[in-house]
This record gives structure tokens, sequence and C-alpha cells, in this order.
């Protein structure tokens, strides 16, 4: 490995042993390191879960979810996040299905039509691009497009931006999981004398069921803990509203605004808002694996 | 499996070497066909009749154009741009290949390249792959579907469509009582059977197949083989293989391709006991340049 001698398939058994003794050093070492870096990134991602297990569940009662956010200063364990599960759950509801809708047919579109597609490269190239933007700019752009011409933040505009933020992961992963179907199943549907558009519809989407959930799973764990869209776009409640032209109440928008503040009943109710949006998005992850798992084994 | 040199030149300056079945028992009758993928020519000049009621089997070795000459015959390679066939391919007369009503070089979101005639030609020839492709609903749904794109039936007559198409396919005994179960639970020789009677459920004319028994075991082979000859009363066959015995077995004329042209088209019987040309000698023989 790193024996830079440029001897030719040397058989003495004395230096083949110590070639072999040296390379089983550097695997040791190699090993140890990766360990190592394995061992932080655990030790980092239990220290999370500890801290929110340990600082969320001793803040969760009942009234946590039957209570809205209290105001400032009132006594420990009174107020909960009624408003704020309601609108989370309302926002991503709302921009679940926009990203579902727009993100399965623009999927479709590049993975069955977009081959050789000047338009398609761009698209793809710029659906990798907003996948990987900063989610604070998406929630200022969704500002400029939705808040400043309605005069204030909505529940609508905070989906929306949600919306966008998501639509890339679930584009990305319909096109992906697509094209996993083989080119013979296509052609069977289309042998029988059905439209691309019937096979893509009746035969590719539904073999890809398993997946298409999977994607859009994932995007909704991403979706379920972004705070930056939701931050301009909102502009928070501290009631309880389902109005989905009006200010909203959300969990990443609580945290923000409670975590930081000297108030102890607010930052008991901030670690609660992190423990269920980590719960949340564990969930979504863990049962788009199995799904993602199941389904390879057909 | 590579030829020298001089059979490729024999193989560009031979005319084909046929006994072809008389005209007006042609369901099919390729003239001068050439295609191409994009720039490359892949078929060149093909001259091939179909009789009528009879198997035809392609053979010849990987790249000679067999799999090519028949995805031609459906224009299922019109799903892929850049792909293209010159000159006739007659089906009861009528040219398949003016069948498109939009050129070929038109973007396929158009969604109008499939349309109209082509997918009524594809109502009357079907095709089986390689590999099989159960669509993934019941084994019922699976032949239901062909047949919805085409009629409107009652529950009863659907539920006589698909008994008597999976008889013909030898596959009724073996799921009669597990109709509504996936066809992806079915074994491969099953799979493909399903995909036989899947296409003959639209009461093809022609049903094509591409090396339908590759992946299969020799019993679930023969399975198919007893299928297909029995099907041969009621439809023309096509099919394309690697396994000579098969096409000896089952077929009526046999058509040997090499380096994208048909170099021998003879009845079966004869093609194989005494190939007429060095190329396919040496071919069915084992023996290569």
């Amino acid at each position: 490995m790193a024996t830079t001698e440029n001897s030719p398939a040397n058989t003495l058994p004395g230096r083949t042993v110590d070639r072999y003794a040296r390379r089983k050093v550097i695997n040791y070492i190699f090993i140890a390191l990766t360990s190592v870096a394995t061992a932080i990134a655990i030790t980092a991602l239990v220290m999370i879960l500890y801290s929110l297990v340990a600082k969320g569940f001793s803040g969760l009662n009942l009234t946590v979810f039957t209570v809205d956010t209290p105001a400032g200063g009132e006594d420990l364990g009174s107020g909960g996040l009624r408003n704020a599960i309601v609108g989370s759950l309302l926002m991503c509801a709302m921009g679940m299905v926009l990203a579902l809708a727009i993100g399965i047919m623009a999927g479709t579109w590049l993975a069955e039509y977009g081959d050789g597609n000047k338009l398609a490269t761009a698209v793809r190239f710029l659906n990798d691009v907003l996948l990987s933007a900063p989610s604070i700019l998406i929630g200022l752009f969704a500002y400029e497009l939705f808040v400043v011409p309605f005069h204030g933040g909505s529940a609508i505009a905070g989906a929306i931006a949600l919306a966008i933020v998501t639509t890339p992961v679930v584009t990305r992963t319909t096109e992906d999981i697509l094209r996993l179907q083989s080119n013979q199943l296509r052609e069977a549907g289309v042998a029988l004398g059905a439209g691309k558009g019937l096979v893509i519809r009746s035969i590719i989407w539904r073999a890809s069921r398993t997946g298409l959930v999977t994607g859009g799973l994932l995007g909704f764990a991403r979706m379920s803990g972004e705070t930056a869209p939701l931050l301009f776009t909102t502009a928070g409640n501290q009631f309880f509203s389902m109005n989905v032209t009006q200010p909203i109440a959300s969990l990443p928008y609580t945290i923000a605004n409670f975590a930081l503040s000297a108030d102890d009943n607010w930052r008991r109710l901030a670690w609660v808002a992190s423990l269920l949006i980590a719960i949340a998005v564990l969930s979504a992850n863990i049962i788009g694996r199995q799904l993602a798992r199941g389904s390879q084994h057909k | 499996m590579s030829f020298n040199e001089s059979q490729v030149d024999k193989a560009a300056g031979q005319a084909t070497v046929m006994v072809a079945p008389p005209a007006e028992n042609r369901v099919l009758d390729v003239r001068g066909l050439d295609f191409f993928y994009g720039k490359n020519q892949s078929l060149y000049g093909v001259d091939m009749p179909v009789e009528r009621n009879k198997i035809t089997a392609l053979i010849g070795p990987s790249g000679c154009g067999k799999s090519t000459l028949l995805r031609t015959l459906n224009r299922i390679y019109d799903l892929y741009p850049g792909q293209r066939a010159e000159g006739q391919i007659l089906f009861n007369g009528e040219n398949i290949l003016n069948a498109k009503d939009t050129p070929a070089d038109a973007g396929p979101a158009t969604g109008s390249r499939i349309g109209g005639d082509v997918a009524k030609l594809r109502a009357r020839i079907g095709m089986v792959f390689q590999r099989p492709t159960p669509f993934p609903m019941s084994i019922y749904e699976n032949i239901a579907f062909g047949v919805r794109l085409y009629r409107k039936v009652t529950k009863a007559e659907m539920d006589e469509i698909v008994e008597v198409s999976l008889t013909r396919a030898a596959l009724w005994d073996e799921v009669k009582d597990k109709l509504d179960k996936s066809g992806l639970g079915l074994s491969g020789g099953q799979q493909q059977r399903l995909c036989v009677a899947r296409g003959i459920a639209v009461q093809p004319e022609i049903l094509l197949l591409d090396e339908p028994a590759s992946a299969l075991d020799p019993l679930s082979t023969a399975k198919l083989e007893t299928a297909l000859m029995e099907l041969k009363d009621s439809l023309t066959i096509v099919i394309v293989t690697h396994n000579l015995q098969q096409a000896a077995r089952i077929s009526d004329h046999t058509g040997f391709m090499l380096l994208g042209r048909l170099i021998e088209f003879r009845p079966s019987s004869d093609a194989f006991v005494r190939p007429e040309t060095e190329a396919m000698r040496d071919y069915v023989t084992g023996r290569y340049g």
C-alpha cells in the first residue's frame, strides 16, 4: 500500500510477511479512524436526541395539545401548542398537496418525456439548484410574491413557501423512481395499443407506487422541520386560526420565537415543539425507508 | 461469435436465398426495409414474407438485426426518437410504415405519434418480450387492461375473455383460483404465459415474440411452446429466438439473419437440414468464420 519499491512479484517469504504486517497495521489505523469519526457523529446525534427527549418530555402534557400558546410571563406549565400544531398540520397538508401535484407531474415529465430534450436538461439542473437553495431565500421569495401584495402573512403564503422547498425533493425522487422501471414494461403497455400517457398513469405509476409514497414521506420530513420559509410568510399567530388567508401559528415559528426568550414557560414549550417535530420527521423517515426496503424485496 | 470478412462481403452482396409462401397466404410482407438507429443503419433491404397462421422464426447471431426487424412490425420503435424505418411493411396490403400521422421526428410530447392508426395496428399485432412484463395488477386485470382499450364488455363477457385467453395460453388451470392475486406473484414461466394471454385477449392477427423463452427453464419453455403451437390455428406468430432447437421444433418458416440482412428464408423443415448458404450452414452447425 504505502511501499514504493517497485520490486516485481517478490516471492521471498521474509519480504511478503513484512508487507503483509505493514498492510495490516495500516488497515487497523484506517478502521480506527473511521470508527472515531462515526462515534463523533453518533455522539452528536445522541446528545441532540437526549436533550430533546429530556427537556421535551418533561414539559409534555395533555394541555400542550388542547390549549393555545400562552402570553409571556405565565406560570410554568400553563399554555400549550394547539394553534401551532394545527397551523403546522394545515400548512404541511396544503404544501404537500401542492408539492406532490407539481413534483410528481414534473418528475414524470423528466423521466418519461425528457430524454434528449434540452428543456428537460435545463429543468433538471434548475431543480437540483433549487434542491440545495438556502430555504431562507425561498422564504424571502415567497414573502415578496405572496405577502407584500396582500399586506400581511397568511397560511397560504406559508404553505406555498413550504411547497417550493419540497417540490424539488418530490420531483427528484419521482424521476429517479420512474427511471427504475424497465423500458420493456413501458413497451408492453404500448404494444397493446395503449397511449403513452395511459401507460404512465395506469402501469408505470402503479409499479412505482411504493417509491412515490416514499418520496412523498421524505418530502414531508423535509417540510415539517422547515422554519425559514415560515418566518416571513406566516407572521405567526398567538391564537387559534384555521383561516388560510390570515396569519397562522406553526411549530417551527413558535420554536424560533420562544426558544430565545427569558420566559421559562416559553422555553419549555419550545422544547416540546422541537420534540414533536423530531418525532414527526423521524417517523416519516423510518416509514419511508421501510417502504423503500420492502419494495426492493419484491 | 465473429464472421470473417469474406462472409461480411458475401452478406452485403447477396440477395436473400428465399423459398417464399404464396402471395395470397401472406399476412405481412416486408419489402426493402432499412432501419436506422440515429445515423447507424442496422437493417439493409430486408424482404420477408410472413405466412398467415404459421410460425415464422428469426434466428442469427447477436446483433444481426432480428429483434430490430421484429420491433418494426408493430412500430414499437416509435417510442424512441431517432429510430426510423424506411421501405415497406405490408400488413394485409397496407403499408404500416405510412400509418404515422405526424412526421417521425416530431417530439413524443405531442402524443399523436402512437395515436390513431398505429394504436389500431398494435391491437392487431401483439408483442411478448424477452423478460416477462406482467403489469402491477391482478392476473384478471392484466388481461382486462388490453381488452378495455378497445371494447366495452360486461363483467360476464370479460370473465369469459379472461378464461378463454388464459386457457389458450395454457395457464388457466394454474391460476383459475387466484385471478385476483397480483400477476407479479407468478413464476417466470407463468408470467410469460400471462403476457401471451394478455396479448391474445385483444384478438390480434399476429403475435410477435422476442426471445420469449430465454429467461425460462426447460419445463416452462416446453409449456410456452405447446401454447404457441396451439395458437397457430387462430393467429400468426413471428418469434425471435437464440434457441435453434426451438426454431426447428415449432416454426414453419425460418429466416436467418446476419449483419442486418436476411440471408436465407425457407421452410424450417428444409432450412435446418440443408442450409443453402455457407453462413447459415456455419451458424446452425456451430462453426463460425
